[in-house]
């Protein structure tokens, strides 16, 4: 600026001298210009410091007091090394008429015309500051310090012209080079002072300007047209309702600009107006060097209104208000892969350097479209030169397929599918660099349809969802989680990955609420509601379908451990389907309600997970390769924590056994850990039960491989004998209608059942069955599978003999002459043994006692009864009946030991007694103690049934049932009788 | 009859006089503690009058035995097997020889039981 005042002064002040120069000529010599122009010429020398040459000078003379001249190739030279080229000045024509009158008068100078054509101006200045100027200014600053009855004070303007004006200025120094050509412009005003007030209206010039070798305008039109006051000592324009263009682009300016040289500022105070301006011409403005890239294809158009206000220098801006317009706008980037287009927008960019807070960039709106999605946004941007704030409000319709080529193709992310939906902004720039996601705000409401993402093996898609959030919750359920809520909606949700897992949801509705989930020092809060229609996941071999499950879920940690999740899970669906492998569940009605805490202490996940809550199951079916038959479950409820599994109800059937178990199982965690028994209390109550079917549910549980040939039981329970449960101690207080053993049945039964850590006990058990009213206490105890304990107490009060010995086969083969009774008896037994894997008898543990009792017994072996008639010459009139039986005997191991009894028939009494050997050999011995007969005989039967032998002897027990003469030996062999059967009594409950 | 008759009769009076003159024998119960065997079945006797016993023919080892109870008067030898299930089994047998290394007795039936001592 302040060196085109140096040229305006330059040309006016040369001017000026040339006019006065003369006009004192004229004044003196009154020459034609032959005569003048060497004058004029000699008299320059004196005032233009440089060499100068003048063509040709002739007064013109118009309207008195006007005097004007006309000077044609008006030339100076200054020669400056590296300048473009010698001639400072050269003026084709220079016309310029002054009103003499008024300067002679008021020593006013009104200068009436001043029309420089074709000229030429060539300023320089070279690398170290010498300008090919700088006399004419050494001169101005001489001339100033010299008194002089000749001042400017007044300069009156009326058409100063310049036609095609040339002006070049190189500055090595500064390293710009400027030219303007074809400058073609019009001037009127008056200079009073250091004040021009006036009118410029150039109509035409190119601008050319070259910084650091880089050209930043090259033949630019500009078109100006403007009434400005200038006051050059301050170096202050001012423009009203100004006009200027920059090859074609207009802009209308209202205001002043001064520049500070104290403090090396432009202060300014403009408000402006763009015309529409096209894109395609700003940026044909831009040097290369400021573009981007190469492949940037823009258009469109840009308004703009504005102020411009304050001082501008290299530390301050000047406040700016302005507002900025952009439509139809059209964009390509080569680093887009798609163009964008209906770019439209409109702004309000406001500066206040006195309140940078108060700055903002406000979005009225902003559009723009690609060829598959369009979005737009509005809103303010404050704090702009500070920590910016985004509150802005995004809306997009966006096709997910046209970004893809955005992510990094080692992020393995692919999506597609459409997005709509507004998006809620309101963050700081420090809050985004930093990531606070807890102080920023964001919210939004968007639609997927056909939604599809694949994130390396895992994938999800949606046919049509909505999903509403916000950062952060505006309502939180929970002090805990009002980090954000998300609300997901969707017809059909499914999420895969790769081939380990499928689930799909459909009618799937979820409410989210969380805290900071980044926060790794603590567990977040989480709650999840959900509403699905219906849900089918598949894992490996495992199927899952669950119709309408509605529920909650909760994530938190337990106080005083953040690091120690604790979860509460509530659902409750319908028609719950499961299928793993060959094993299935099937329930019509699925509730759960449970709290989950984590023990992070336990090194066995299982024992990790601390479970409380209930239950409740209907109609379900579970199918295992270890039931024989599918289990159906009627209805369980139950209420459960880590040790208390509570056992309302549940109603069971599987194939013919059908139960109701009811009761408390306790120290279910201390088991699982290891430090005590499983303890179980129950009701079971069964209308009827297969005994072998149960056994095999419970096979071998908790089960160590501790012999060398064991066979896993769990995986295999079928095989190897019964194994009874280890670590647990069950009682199950029986009440069973009716129960199936094998082929056995019974009825009635009540007693306790329990199984305690190896041992399966039947206490007391009193039932019924066709042979007889029994109690039966037992015991099965397996310490390793090829010895298995085996204790059983028998009492039969009213037992038919034939069918205790259908039932209880092997009392044949401990007491063979059974066979041979028929009728009511009262029978006790107790015997244990152990058993080899197979359930064989080893033979060397076997041990037993039992008594007998039976009155008007029956022999059935009517040809062992003639042959015992005839020998002993039984009445005509007896019957094959024993009138009584009583006998005791007891079993250890392969010896049979019968204790003598009296058997009473028809006149006979006779005491028996003897040992019968598992190879089926005996050795008895009756003693006849009264019979028809004169003497007392015994009979002595040795051998074996296919070989017996008979043999007469004195009556071993004759006195036996005289206690007054009986001798030492039967005394003994009847208080061993009595010890055998009051042991076996003791035990009857009834 | 009467040819019946007289070997009857001197037979029972040989047999009364047999068992007249049969003199039973005392044996000292502190023989019989200790760790007895015959082929793989053993009987251990405590002092206290208890023991067990078990066979190893029948996979049992010593630590799976089954208990019992036992006296020995004179030379009546009474194990007491009892039952856990309840009940009782007595064995009576008459010693016949009772050595620091040898045991012997038999039942009413006349079946023998012989044992070794187990010196470990």
């Amino acid at each position: 600026m302040r060196r085109v005042f140096k040229v305006f002064y330059l040309s006016l002040l040369s001017f000026l001298v040339l006019v006065l120069i003369t006009t004192g000529i004229l004044f003196w010599f009154v020459l034609p210009p032959q005569k003048l122009t060497p004058i004029v010429l000699a008299q320059s020398e004196r005032y233009i410091p440089y060499p100068a040459d003048i063509g040709e000078v002739e007064l013109t003379l118009g309207t008195f007091p006007q005097l004007g001249i006309k000077v044609s190739n008006f030339t100076i030279i200054s020669p400056s090394s590296g300048a473009p080229c010698d001639t400072l000045l050269k003026a084709g024509e220079l016309i310029g008429v002054i009103d003499f009158g008024a300067f002679w008068k008021n020593r006013e100078i009104i200068i009436n015309k001043f029309i420089l054509s074709e000229s030429y101006l060539n300023l320089f200045t070279d690398s170290l500051g010498q300008t090919n100027y700088g006399l004419f200014l050494d001169e101005l600053t001489t001339g100033s310090q010299e008194p002089s009855d000749m001042e400017l004070g007044y300069i009156s303007l009326e058409n100063i012209e310049f036609k095609n004006l040339n002006v070049v200025y190189t500055d090595l120094a500064a390293g710009f080079n400027t030219s303007v050509n074809s400058l073609a412009a019009k001037i009127s005003g008056v200079l009073s002072g250091d004040n021009l007030s006036g009118y410029i209206n150039m109509s035409n010039a190119c601008l050319s300007f070259e910084y650091d070798g880089e050209k930043y305008l090259e033949d630019a039109s500009i078109q100006i047209n403007t009434p400005v006051d200038i006051l050059v000592s301050r170096q202050l324009v001012h423009v009203k309702d100004g006009f200027a263009s920059l090859n074609g682009l207009g802009i209308t300016i209202d205001g002043s600009i001064e520049y500070d040289t104290s403090r090396e500022s432009v202060i300014t105070d403009i408000s402006y107006q763009l015309n529409p301006w096209q894109i395609e011409d700003i940026v044909a403005l831009i040097p290369p060097v400021f573009l981007l890239d190469q492949g940037i294809e823009a258009s469109g158009i840009i308004s703009s209104t504005g102020t411009v206000r304050g001082i501008f220098n290299d530390s301050l801006m000047p406040s700016m208000d302005i507002h900025l317009a952009l439509t139809d706008g059209n964009l390509i980037y080569e680093e887009l892969p798609f163009p964008l287009s209906r770019l439209i927008g409109e702004a309000h960019f406001y500066y206040d350097p006195d309140n940078a807070q108060g700055s903002f960039l406000s979005i009225s709106h902003f559009e723009a479209n690609s060829p598959d999605s369009e979005f737009g946004t509005h809103g303010r941007v404050n704090r702009l030169f500070d920590d910016m704030h985004f509150d802005l409000v995004t809306d997009a319709n966006i096709l997910l397929d046209e970004f893809n080529s955005f992510i990094p193709a080692n992020m393995k992310l692919d999506a597609g599918g459409r997005i709509s939906g507004q998006v809620k902004t309101d963050f700081t720039m420090s809050q985004a660099e930093n990531l606070l996601l807890d102080k920023m705000n964001m919210s939004g409401s968007v639609n997927l349809y056909g939604f599809s993402m694949i994130y390396d093996s895992l994938s999800m898609s949606a046919n049509k969802a909505k999903i509403d959030f916000s950062l952060p919750n505006p309502g939180p359920s929970d002090r805990n989680t009002g980090f954000a809520f998300v609300k997901i909606a969707s017809d059909e949700l499914v999420a895969s990955m790769a081939e380990s897992f499928r689930t799909t949801m459909k009618n799937a509705h979820f409410f989210v609420e969380m805290s900071d989930v980044r926060d790794s020092t603590i567990i977040p809060d989480l709650f999840c509601t959900f509403s699905i229609g219906s849900l089918l996941s598949s894992m490996d071999t495992l199927e899952i379908s669950i119709d309408q499950p509605l529920g909650y879920f909760t994530l938190s940690h337990v106080p005083g451990a953040p690091l120690q999740p604790a979860i509460q899970l509530a659902c409750n669906s319908y028609k719950l389907n499961a299928i793993m492998g060959r094993n299935s569940i099937q329930t019509d009605k699925f509730i759960i309600k449970t709290e989950i805490i984590n023990d992070r202490g336990q090194e066995n996940i299982f024992l990790q997970w601390l479970p409380t809550g209930s239950m409740e199951l209907r109609n379900g079916t579970i199918s295992m390769p270890a039931l024989s038959h599918p289990l159906d479950i009627s209805a369980i409820k139950m209420d459960f924590d880590p040790e208390i599994f509570n056992i309302h109800e549940s109603c069971l059937k599987i194939d013919r056994s059908d139960f109701g178990l009811t009761g408390v199982l306790n120290n279910v965690h201390s088991w699982f850990r290891g430090d005590s028994l499983l303890r179980g209390d129950f009701s079971f109550v069964s209308g009827n039960t297969d005994l072998v079917q149960i056994m095999k549910l419970t096979n071998g549980i908790g089960m160590q491989d501790d012999d060398n040939n064991s066979e896993s039981l769990v995986e295999n329970p079928d095989s190897g004998p019964y194994m009874v449960p280890l670590g647990i101690d069950i009682l199950l207080r029986a009440q069973i209608d009716q129960a199936n053993f094998g082929s056995d049945t019974a009825t009635n039964i009540a007693g306790d059942v329990r199984v305690s850590d190896g041992v399966l006990v039947l206490d007391g058990l009193t039932f019924t069955t066709p042979a007889a009213g029994m109690q039966l206490t037992a015991m099965y105890r397996t310490p390793r599978k090829n010895h298995l304990y085996l204790g059983i107490d028998y009492h039969m009060l009213d037992v038919e003999i034939s069918r205790l010995l259908q039932m209880i086969p092997d009392i044949d083969t401990l007491m063979p002459m059974l066979r041979s009774f028929d009728g009511r008896g009262e029978f006790h037994i107790a015997v244990e043994t152990y058993l080899d894997s197979l359930y064989n008898i080893k033979k060397s543990t076997l041990r037993g006692a039992s008594s007998i009792r039976g009155q008007d017994l029956v022999l059935m072996d009517g040809e062992t009864f003639s042959e015992i008639a005839r020998t002993l010459r039984f009445s005509k009139r007896a019957e094959n009946r024993v009138d009584s039986l009583s006998a005791e005997f007891t079993i250890f191991r392969e010896e049979i030991d019968i204790y003598p009894f009296l058997m009473v028939m028809d006149r006979y009494k006779a005491v028996v007694a003897g040992r019968h050997n598992f190879d089926m050999s005996f050795n008895y011995h009756i003693s006849l103690v009264e019979s028809p007969l004169p003497i007392r005989l015994g009979i002595d039967i040795t051998g074996t049934m296919d070989d017996m032998r008979y043999r007469l002897a004195g009556t071993r027990y004759a006195e036996f049932y005289r206690p007054a003469s009986r001798r030492a030996v039967e005394s003994r062999q009847l208080e061993l009788r009595r010890m055998i059967r009051e042991a076996l009594i003791k035990n009857i409950t009834e | 009859m009467k040819k019946l008759l007289i070997p009857l009769i001197t037979g029972i009076v040989v047999a009364l006089v047999l068992v007249s003159c049969e003199k039973e024998e005392d044996f000292d119960e502190s023989l019989l503690v200790g760790k007895w065997k015959s082929g793989q079945l053993f009987y251990r006797y405590f002092i206290n009058g208890t023991g067990y016993t078990w066979d190893e023919g029948d996979d049992v080892r010593e630590d799976e035995a089954q208990n019992f109870t036992w006296t020995l008067v004179r030379s009546e030898l009474t194990h007491i097997h009892v039952l856990e299930i309840g009940g009782t089994v007595p064995k009576v047998y008459t010693v016949t020889e009772l050595t620091l290394t040898r045991l012997i007795y038999k039942d009413e039936f006349g079946k023998s039981h012989s044992f070794t001592r187990v010196i470990l």
